[in-house]
């Protein structure tokens, strides 16, 4: 038989059937330049390469006007010493209009307060049903407390929040309610002390290049208790998270023991990771290095950038992923239970794809609805000269998508993605919401020193999904630190409402379960903050559900 | 052949007959100098005329411009030697630019498949930018080459594990420390595979024989806790863990010392030396002898503190009796590594052929006294005392 014969005799249906496969399961496609979005980040820099500019920024999306719709908070350095600008960047809150459309709503909405932003967190700290947002600046920090009538008002003094007088350089922040009170306290993380003083020319080959964290003092992080009058108090030396200093960067806070209290996660850059256990009280005790996640599996610190979490595996325990520099793999710490983990990445292959990149932002998010989680990473070079000293990698580089195939193992499906997977950029922070509340979750990444990437999952395979939006009553309204256990025939699945997450950056307040095939959930479970259980059965699949904390409770 | 550090010894061991040969020629020489005078008057080039590189307080650019200008060098005088074509690759790889290197590298496998240096460095290439499929390939094709290369398998089984492969990783790991080369590294890489697949009890053994090599060993001791973690034993878990806590609490007391800004000169002049070196080398290859002594002594004037420069400088003098020059060399080695009874008896034999018979002593006591259990020491100041 002839080649020639062979190939007339394919039917038609299967050379379709293998483009259609070429294409990947997952689509993501670059809607930046339509949705009327016109933020570019600025790094403030000069030239000198200051050590603070190359990690900014993060972002948060969440509702900001509860009209139904996730909103972007994009944040921006401002102008470093040795630059002067007539109009400094600010911070930029963009409303989603639907259909993908964003209009800026900054200056009436009031959170463009100039400054040097690195971190944000939203979240209701004040209970009165309207997210709120921190910032976590280079210099004092700003709380921004929503009125609810379409503005904020800069409540950082009154809350005692803002630490006036602070040089260092901010990182993650997060929302969480670790004493178990019913209200939010604050958690904030520090990268470094920074002064233009000591900042240190370093050349790499004769190329001049930025600084190692290591060259300056790092910072311990804060704890903020709230008094629930709208005040907190600083409680960082009394809770124990005050007594290690180091580099952080970005942060989440998880139940990871499951013992019903919220504990914090902190990527430090360069050395040993944080895991604060919590007694449930609010005291901290620090585990990472004998819970396993301090390091990696070789025992070395890497440059930690961004943390997510998430049940990569359905074994109904939080799982850890963490990004980390070009020449490091990210780390995928898989949750034993028992307070241990044990890293997978090479397992599992969680670090393929972008071992020769700088990896920043990132999610453990299910964009195709299979109910297993992928894993997004933001890439972009700390360097932008980096091409000029080492071309194994690149200051642009493509995002990396990796799918969960279900079997413990992640392929990299960055090529096969769609065109938003193909764009080469300078990423940092990146946030990962149903922006058009269409069923899939979509993706913001905000770029250094330029415009964001704005991407639309437009995944085909017609996959089931449910979401649910949580409104605590006894515990605070967001339902921050809440167990949510969904169950739809044999695929079971947990999550927890996280404030702050990934690269310095918030996002997935309402969260988001694929369910495959499977068009109804015989069960949803929740367990707040303080053991108070909340459950629904037997719903159809493809809807937001909102549930209050006292529907079902028992 | 060369007459690097153990060579010389050797000569020393081996019935002294190199050293009894050269103290007899040369204690009754005494007070003949000039042959040796005449030598010494012959102007060589130095680091002044060189230029600022070698100058004792280069910059990175004189640096890079000089590693440039001999890689250069090199291709231009042997335009069809992958040799030559392996000192450009190397050249382009430490200056960072990998897509060049891969051309000058893909040029010589391709003109010859036999060519390690080049396979390893593709391999390498492949690694870094996390290719591991072509890195797999690579390596393997490298491995075939130089069989005997210790880092090539660490690698290669590094780069079968992230492509989910550690049971084709494991197997590879075991054969080459079967050889004996693999030791340190190869246990804490193998105990990594072992750990990747489950196989804890595997893993633990791996990671135990390490520490038994090197107590100090920070990944020994960390895979280890972690071996014993998998398999349930929580107490000896915590016992290796508090051994790579302490090890680590060193490590950041001595970064704490230390100044931590990165010193661009000595990468520079890291770079510099490696291509002299290779450059050496192609010379040598190619019979250019004293184009070879120009780059080692390049090399050596690059870096005051380089041994294997200086090394192959006092084989090239000992090969072409210009004993002055090689005690010259003698005196830098001695000075650089004091406590290297090689050197000591290295030196004394060069005294002893220039007729110093007393110093030449002196040295060989300081070599017994340095190493009191080696008899070739001993050895060599009888024959010295014995000489007329």
């Amino acid at each position: 038989m002839s080649p020639g014969i062979v190939l007339r005799t394919v039917p038609v249906w299967l050379i379709l059937g293998a483009a259609v496969f070429a294409q990947g399961p997952i689509q993501l496609r670059d809607m930046t330049s339509a949705t009327g979005i016109r933020f570019r980040h600025d790094d403030g820099s000069t030239g000198k390469r200051y050590v603070v500019e190359p990690v900014a920024s993060g972002l948060a999306t969440f509702d900001y006007d509860g009209d139904g719709r996730i909103d972007i908070y994009f944040l921006t350095g401002g102008p470093l010493e040795g630059r002067k600008v007539a109009n400094p960047p600010t911070n930029a809150l963009y409303r989603n209009m639907g259909q993908f459309r964003f209009a800026d709503v900054t200056q009436r909405t009031g959170v463009g307060i100039p400054g040097y932003a690195m971190g944000a967190a939203a979240a209701d700290y004040d209970n009165d049903g309207w997210p709120d947002v921190y910032v976590s600046n280079f210099g004092p920090n700003v709380l921004y407390r929503n009125r609810g009538d379409g503005t904020f008002e800069d409540a950082s003094q009154a809350a005692g929040v803002g630490l006036p007088g602070k040089e260092a350089v901010g990182a993650g922040v997060a929302f969480l309610d670790a004493d178990g009170d019913g209200d939010l306290d604050l958690y904030v993380a520090n990268y470094l002390s920074f002064s233009y003083a000591t900042h240190p020319r370093w050349t790499y080959l004769g190329v001049h290049v930025y600084p190692g964290p290591l060259e300056f003092p790092p910072e311990p992080d804060h704890l903020f208790r709230n008094n629930g009058d709208g005040t907190f108090t600083d409680v960082s030396r009394a809770s124990g998270v005050g007594a290690l200093a180091a580099t952080g960067m970005g942060m989440v806070c998880a139940d990871y023991d499951n013992d019903g209290a919220t504990d914090v996660f902190v990527a430090n850059d360069v050395m040993a990771n944080f895991l604060w256990r919590n007694d449930g009280k609010g005291n901290f005790q620090e585990v990472g290095l004998l819970a396993g996640v301090a390091y990696d599996a070789a025992g070395t610190p890497h440059s930690n950038m961004g943390v997510d979490c998430g049940d990569y595996d359905n074994d109904g325990r939080l799982d850890f992923f963490v990004t980390a520099f070009h020449r490091e793999l990210a780390v995928l710490y898989r949750n034993l239970g028992k307070g241990a983990f044990e890293d997978v990445t090479r397992r599992t292959g969680a670090g393929e794809g972008s071992y020769n990149q700088v990896k920043w932002g990132c999610g453990l998010v299910d964009f195709d609805n299979d109910g297993f989680r992928d894993l997004f990473i933001a890439c972009g070079n700390l360097y932008d000269n980096i091409e000029e000293f080492d071309r194994t990698t690149s200051y642009r580089a493509r995002n990396t998508l990796l799918r969960n195939l279900g079997n413990g193992r992640f392929a990299d499906v960055t090529s096969q993605s769609g065109d938003g997977m193909q764009l080469r950029n300078v990423g940092r922070g990146a946030a990962f919401d149903d922006l058009d509340n269409d069923g899939r979750v979509d993706v913001v990444v905000l770029n250094s020193r330029t415009a964001p990437t704005i991407l639309r999952n437009e995944s085909p395979g017609g996959n089931h999904w449910i979401q649910v939006q949580l409104r605590g009553v006894k515990t605070n309204r967001d339902g921050v630190g809440a167990r949510v256990r969904v169950v739809a025939g044999d695929l079971t699945q947990i999550d927890e409402v996280h404030s702050g997450r990934g690269y310095q950056s918030h996002w997935g307040s309402r969260l988001h379960f694929g369910l495959g095939q499977r068009d109804r959930v015989d069960r949803i479970e929740i367990r707040w903050i303080g053991g108070g259980v909340t459950v629904r059965e037997n719903l159809s699949a493809d809807q937001l559900v909102t549930i209050l904390e006292s529907e079902g409770a028992r | 052949m060369r007459l690097g550090r153990v060579a010389v010894a050797i000569a020393a061991m081996a019935g002294l007959a190199w050293a009894v040969w050269s103290v007899a020629r040369w204690s009754g020489e005494r007070a003949s100098q000039e042959p040796e005078l005449a030598e010494e008057e012959i102007e060589e080039p130095g680091p002044a005329r060189w230029g600022p590189a070698y100058s004792g307080n280069p910059t990175v650019a004189d640096l890079k411009q000089a590693s440039i200008a001999v890689a250069g060098e090199v291709v231009a005088a042997y335009p069809d030697s992958p040799a030559a074509w392996n000192v450009m690759a190397q050249l382009q790889f430490h200056l960072g630019n990998a897509p060049e290197a891969a051309r000058w590298w893909l040029r010589c496998v391709e003109t010859n498949p036999q060519s390690g240096d080049a396979h390893y460095g593709l391999g390498y290439i492949a690694h870094l930018e996390g290719d591991n499929a072509k890195a797999v390939e690579r390596f393997r094709a490298a491995v075939a080459v130089r069989p005997d290369d210790p880092r090539i398998p660490l690698l290669l089984a590094e780069s079968l594990t992230r492509l989910g492969k550690p049971e084709e990783a494991a197997p590879l790991l075991v054969e080459h420390l079967k050889s004996g080369k693999g030791n340190l590294a190869g246990l804490v890489s193998l105990g990594q595979i072992y750990l990747d697949m489950r196989e804890y009890d595997k893993a633990r053994w791996a990671f135990e024989e390490a520490v038994r090599i090197d107590p100090a060993s920070r990944e020994a001791q960390f895979g280890l806790a972690n071996a014993w973690a998998r398999l349930g034993d929580a107490e000896k878990s915590k016992q290796a863990m508090s051994k790579f806590q302490a090890l680590v609490a060193n490590r950041r007391a001595e970064s704490a010392v230390r100044v931590m800004s990165f010193d661009d000169v000595a990468k520079g002049r890291e770079v510099a030396v490696l291509i002299h070196g290779e450059a050496a080398k192609v010379y040598a290859v190619h019979g250019a002898l004293e184009k070879a002594e120009e780059m080692w002594r390049k090399t050596a004037a690059l870096d005051p503190r380089h041994v294997p420069s200086r090394m192959e400088l006092l084989a090239i003098y000992e090969r072409t009796g210009r004993n002055r020059a090689a005690l010259r060399v003698c005196e830098e080695l001695r000075d650089l590594e004091p406590k290297q009874a090689d050197h000591w008896l290295n030196y004394g034999v060069l005294l002893a052929r220039l007729g110093r018979r007393e110093a030449a002593l002196a040295a060989l006591d300081q070599a017994i006294a340095l190493d009191p259990g080696s008899s070739k020491y001993r050895q060599a100041r009888e024959v010295i005392l014995s000489a007329p």
